[in-house]
């Protein structure tokens, strides 16, 4: 690695160990040059966004050197980096939801007419790039009206109007459909031309194939290698990234579905701003069958997990639950239910990450009669179930009184999956059940799905991962826009394609219908 | 009764009591807006009027003149606002919990200030105060209805005034797009590198000017004296009232009128001749419809919430 | 039930958080004396008043446990909430609605048997000050309002209202110059608790309070269900907790704690209701939960603490230049570096190096 003027960014030797006492980086080194598009790969917890958290000084660095342009740099803040002419597409959207897209777009860098705001100028600015880049943007509606696509629209413009000459994109298409990757890739392919460099984290490798020039592999928060996109292969990066074979399929035994379990007919739901997120869904469960949902996220999951949960209200349709009418049950009864559910986000609504491991094991069966005599729990049998759990379910914990929060996620995903399935579900809701986990705990958890299928549990399964969505259902949905656009048993002939074209099937339907109009 | 209450607000001094209720409370209420912006619910105004009122009367009685006494009020306001931020922001300490403390310290140190340089336990009524002066428009005086906007205090207009110039703000200028961004999404906000921590300071030390003009006016502008505890709730009607206006700055000047117009009312029943309720009971109405307003003002913005459908604008360019 | 449910680690954060907090008194203390020396022209008589008379002789001691008996269940009533991460700012009130209640029935309620009419006065003020406080409770389960808000305009209502009903309905007319009721019948006085202790016998029942407290809050369903909701809302309603319910209920079991503290100090201490008597009983509340951290013993131990510095500063008030207002500020600054845990990481830092959470 020579110190060409070329190289817009070089990274050396970079170490980062946190507080705690994680290392996510241990020895990076990184370089970029002037017009590329370069994909930073690796898998969850390899250290990609770590290091670009450094480089984009929202951490401190621990060990290292940071060179802009051959000068080098130490930023203390994202202040520092936007004026040294960087920018960062985050993964969580960096906008505030009241403003409009120009005032999200303008923040922190108004322009100013006297003591006031310009905004005129601003929205002309805005539609100049936007024309430019193929970025199509509204200025004046609210972001939080704004579809996944059109926010991360306005997290590029945002970029490009502070005159960012190095762009980072943190898991671009993590969020978005085929269609919108295509268009996104488009407009990098323009920024690259127009002598921008760009940083693109990712850990797809078809993505890192098809957009970029170069490719720098992470893995255990070290460079692996950095190689030109031309002169590899597929193989190659995945075997840099994993460092050992991909594991195989899940095997699911053979079960003939029969008795009905969970229905869902004709759903509504609106979400809490009022719009109309799930649109006229229904499917149907069957006792040892795991269904699908695979759909790119905010297509509509959460409302419909949170409407037949009981967090919403559905505006119209039904749900059954063994043949019984479940509608717009509230969450306590829903819950009395033997029925378990795996929410997305562990930590907020999964867990009680102050709370005891044994305190969150009880939240639902602590009213049951094993666990409560009188007013008074049993703490003792809690105690001892919980016990129990953390060793069945192999979960590294410091005793069962240790709060929650102080393990790490896979082993907080295995407390909640561990509580769900010791319900003795006869329904299983799961959502993006592996997310941010561990490849070890990604396993056990298919593991266990698989188990209870083929004990005769109903799965919901919904996931925006086509891998697990593939390797666990029987029955697969597709979804898009809060419409389950297709049904499609799960067997040899599917692939990942297929339902990529039905996911964009659902857009060209919308397309096709908004030109009749 | 109801007649002599028509009467009064016939002839409309009425208003002008409202004007004089509304104005501390006004203020309180923008400078908690302030706060309220950038994610803090601030307990503490109460306590930062109530040093405010207490020092700016000292100083008004030792120099003699309106204007120190309100900058020294303003002053002990602020270093009050400041105290309370420098515990959220540096120690992360609970903004209601450390809110709640600071009204304590400044009931406090203000009876315990009187104690040690006045001898008095309740109240200071020193000589030589110069009362804030009133505003008297010469040729609107003498028109009927007009004459209402003549005759107040300096300090309720600066009240008015600080509605308008707060809405401009937080509507129009970057830092009011800085300041209710930090608060909406400090994330975001950090992101384009505004430093959120400035900008939270900024915000508590325009609430400690503000709650001490409001507090000056308590002790120099209505009456010439401290009474221990003197606020008595302006400040916690004030974060009543931001709640009643949504948080927005016209809404919370319509509030503070709500609330103005009912403790107005209040005061006329319990002037009114003859009458066998117990003033204790009038008192209480200003907190009772502060309740009720709020009650109904949540009810409905419920409703609206979960009212008709809006379409969502999908992809724009779709 | 014996067993302990507090794992090595625990006890050790529990540890720090208890050297923090004796540090922070002791710091505030400190304070308070350079105070004193600074406007004082007898530092040395008013800070000896403060710190040491208070147990110079068995009429204090006596006094402080009087003293020490509201602000236990004040404390108590406060704390509660505080665990269910809401806010009664509003314990004033129901102290006093739970006085003035208490004070009409022992009056106005007449040709019972005695020990039925003593129940039946308890259960009237817990039951007032326990359905004061649902109205907050209420507001806030079911339209979502603030209820720091609702709950100090209730403050003002309760205390004025009750002042009125004193002043034009209830005042006895032989008070003289005080606002207050009638005195209350004898048999419903607290006695004291035995010739040589002449402290009336509230204390017991606050020290009852503790335990049952701490066993509501420690080992029962409904204090579980409490703190679950206090330490994450999202959860507690995604694991089926009726949040609306556990809401009120929290606010129902403050309110009547703080209801009962109001009882007690009209038949132990002052055998009738004054028009606001005890202005700073809320806040008291509010703070000692505080700085004990919202565990029950915690609670019995810093009230003590609090009414023997309330003893010192009347003894200073009435015996030096210092008036008793100096306690409140020492209060404050104790809250201030407790709340704020400044001494926290120092004490982090020397013991547990290694222990600081592990970003999730």
């Amino acid at each position: 690695m020579s110190t060409d003027i070329q190289n817009v960014i070089e990274m050396k030797d970079m170490y980062k160990i946190y507080p705690n006492g994680t290392v996510a980086n241990s020895g990076v080194n990184f370089c970029a040059k002037r017009g590329e598009i370069h994909a930073l790969v690796g898998e969850n917890g390899a250290g990609k966004s770590t290091l670009m958290k450094v480089l984009f000084g929202l951490e401190e660095k621990t060990k290292g050197e940071i060179r802009i342009l051959g000068k080098e740099v130490n930023f203390k803040s994202p202040k520092d980096a936007i004026q040294n002419g960087m920018g960062m597409v985050h993964q969580e959207f960096m906008l505030v939801p009241s403003y409009t897209v120009a005032e999200n777009i303008a923040l922190g860098n108004e322009k100013k007419k006297k003591l006031l705001c310009d905004r005129r100028s601003e929205k002309e600015q805005i539609n100049q790039i936007s024309k430019q880049f193929g970025l199509a943007v509204e200025p004046d509606e609210p972001v939080y009206r704004l579809s996944v696509g059109a926010k991360q629209r306005v997290e590029i413009l945002r970029v490009l109007y502070n005159k960012a000459r190095i762009i980072i994109l943190d898991e671009p298409t993590a969020v978005l459909t085929p269609q919108e990757t295509d268009e996104l890739f488009r407009s990098l392919r323009l920024m690259a031309k127009d002598g921008y460099t760009i940083i693109l984290i990712t850990h797809k490798i078809k993505e890192v194939m098809d957009i970029s020039d170069a490719v720098t592999v992470l893995r255990n928060g070290k460079t692996i290698k950095t190689l030109k996109t031309s002169e590899t292969c597929p193989e190659e990066i995945t075997r840099l990234m994993i460092g050992r074979q991909l594991k195989p399929k899940i095997g699911r035994t053979d079960r003939k579905a029969e008795e009905l379990v969970f229905k869902v007919e004709n759903f509504n739901v609106l979400d809490r701003r009022g719009v109309l997120k799930v649109k006229n869904m229904s499917f149907d469960i069957k006792a040892g069958e795991v269904f699908g949902i695979a759909g790119v996220e905010g297509n509509g999951q959460s409302e419909l997990v949170d409407a037949i949960i009981g967090f919403l209200k559905p505006s119209s349709g039904k749900v059954f639950y063994k043949g019984k009418d479940i509608t717009g049950a509230s969450t306590s009864d829903f819950r009395k239910e033997a029925i378990g559910y795996i929410p997305d986000d562990r930590n907020l609504r999964g867990s009680s990450l102050n709370q005891s491991i044994a305190e969150n094991f009880v939240i639902c069966s602590h009213g049951s009669e094993k666990f409560h005599k009188g007013l008074f729990l049993k703490w003792k049998d809690i105690r001892e179930e919980s016990k129990h759990l953390i060793r069945e379910y192999e979960i590294r914990a410091d005793g069962e009184m240790a709060p929650v929060g102080s393990m790490s996620g896979g082993n907080i995903q295995k407390v909640i999956v561990a509580r769900e399935l010791s319900k003795k579900p006869d329904l299983l809701i799961a959502c993006q059940p592996t997310r941010g986990v561990d490849i070890a705990s990604i396993e056990y958890i298919h593991n266990k799905i698989i188990e209870q299928r083929n004990e005769g549990t109903a799965v919901l399964l919904i996931s925006a991962e086509l891998s697990e969505i593939m390797g666990l259902s029987d029955r697969i949905g597709m979804l898009y826009d809060g419409e389950l656009v297709a049904i499609r048993k799960n067997d040899e002939t599917v692939t990942e394609n297929e339902i990529g074209k039905y996911i964009l099937n659902g857009r060209q339907k919308q397309k096709e219908r908004e030109g009749q109009e | 009764m109801f007649r002599f209450l028509f009467q009064q607000v016939l002839n409309l001094s009425i208003f002008t009591m409202v004007f004089k209720l509304v104005a501390p409370v006004l203020l309180a209420a923008i400078g908690g807006l302030f706060c309220g912006k950038v994610g803090v619910m601030n307990i503490g105004l109460e306590g930062a009027m109530l040093v405010s009122a207490f020092f700016s009367i000292v100083v008004n009685a030792m120099t003699g003149n309106w204007f120190f006494g309100i900058l020294a009020g303003c002053a002990a306001s602020v270093f009050i606002c400041l105290m309370l931020a420098f515990f959220i922001f540096k120690y992360k300490a609970h903004h209601i919990v450390s809110g709640f403390a600071i009204n304590t310290f400044a009931s406090a140190i203000t009876v315990f200030l009187l104690q040690v340089f006045f001898g008095s336990s309740g109240s200071y009524q020193p000589a030589g105060v110069q009362m804030i002066p009133v505003v008297n428009i010469p040729v609107l005086e003498n028109i009927p209805v007009v004459s209402l906007l003549s005759g107040h205090s300096f300090i309720v207009w600066i009240a008015f005034l600080s509605v308008i110039l707060c809405s401009i703000v937080f509507y129009k200028t970057p830092f009011g797009a800085h300041l209710m961004a930090v608060g909406e999404n400090v994330q975001a906000a950090r992101s384009v590198g505004i430093n959120d921590l400035k900008i939270k300071y900024v915000a508590f030390i325009i609430c400690g000017i503000l709650c001490g003009i409001g507090g000056a006016f308590l002790s120099t502008g209505t009456t010439s004296m401290f009474v221990r505890d003197m606020t008595a709730g302006n400040g916690f009607i004030a974060l009543a009232v931001i709640s009643l206006g949504n948080s927005k700055p016209y809404g919370v000047l319509r509030g503070g009128l709500i609330f103005g117009f009912a403790n107005a009312i209040a005061i006329l029943i319990e002037t009114y001749p003859g009458l066998t309720i117990p003033s204790q009971f009038i008192q209480a109405i200003p907190y009772i419809v502060t309740i009720l307003m709020l009650s109904i003002h949540t009810i409905q913005n419920n409703r609206k919430m979960m009212g008709p459908v809006k379409k969502i604008s999908g992809s724009v360019n779709g | 039930m014996k067993q302990k449910i507090k794992n090595l680690n625990m006890s050790k954060k529990n540890y720090t958080n208890i050297l923090s907090t004796v540090l922070s008194i002791a710091i505030a203390v400190a304070l308070g004396c350079l105070l004193i020396v600074m406007v004082s022209d007898e530092p040395l008589a008013a800070i000896k008043s403060l710190l040491f008379q208070p147990l110079s002789n068995a009429f204090y001691i006596n006094s402080i446990i009087n003293k020490a008996t509201p602000l236990i269940l004040v404390g108590l009533s406060a704390s509660v909430a505080f665990k269910t991460g809401l806010f009664n700012m509003g314990v004033q009130g129901q102290f006093y609605v739970g006085a003035f209640m208490a004070a009409i029935a022992a009056n106005y309620i007449v040709g019972l048997p005695k020990v039925l009419h003593v129940l039946l006065v308890f259960i009237i003020a817990v039951v007032a000050g326990a359905i004061y406080a649902s109205v907050a409770g209420a507001l806030k389960s079911y339209f979502n309002i603030n209820e720091v808000v609702t709950t100090l305009m209730l403050n003002y209502i309760a205390t004025l209202v009750t002042s009125g009903m004193t002043n034009s309905y209830f005042r006895d007319p032989d008070s003289g110059g005080v606002i207050r009721m009638h005195y209350i019948p004898e048999y419903l006085e607290l006695g004291s608790i035995s010739s040589t202790i002449t402290a009336h016998a509230g204390i017991v029942i606050a020290v009852v309070m503790v335990v049952v407290i701490h066993f509501l809050m420690a080992h029962s369903v409904p204090g579980y269900r409490m703190k679950t909701v206090g330490q994450n809302k999202v959860f507690a309603q995604y694991g089926g907790l009726n949040i609306k319910f556990i809401t009120i209920f929290c606010f129902v079991v403050s309110g009547a704690l703080a209801g009962l503290a109001g009882t007690i100090e009209v038949f132990g201490m002052h055998r009738s209701f004054f028009d606001d008597f005890a202005r700073e009983m809320g806040g008291d509340g509010l703070i000692i939960a505080l700085l004990a951290s919202n565990n029950p013993v915690g609670v019995l131990l810093i009230s003590f603490f609090f009414a023997y510095l309330k003893i010192g500063g009347q003894i200073m008030q009435q015996n030096t230049d210092v008036s008793r207002e100096l306690v409140l500020i020492i209060q404050v600054i104790m809250i201030m570096l407790i709340s704020s845990r400044i001494l926290t990481p120092y004490l982090n830092k020397r013991r547990y190096a290694k222990e600081v959470g592990k970003s999730v």
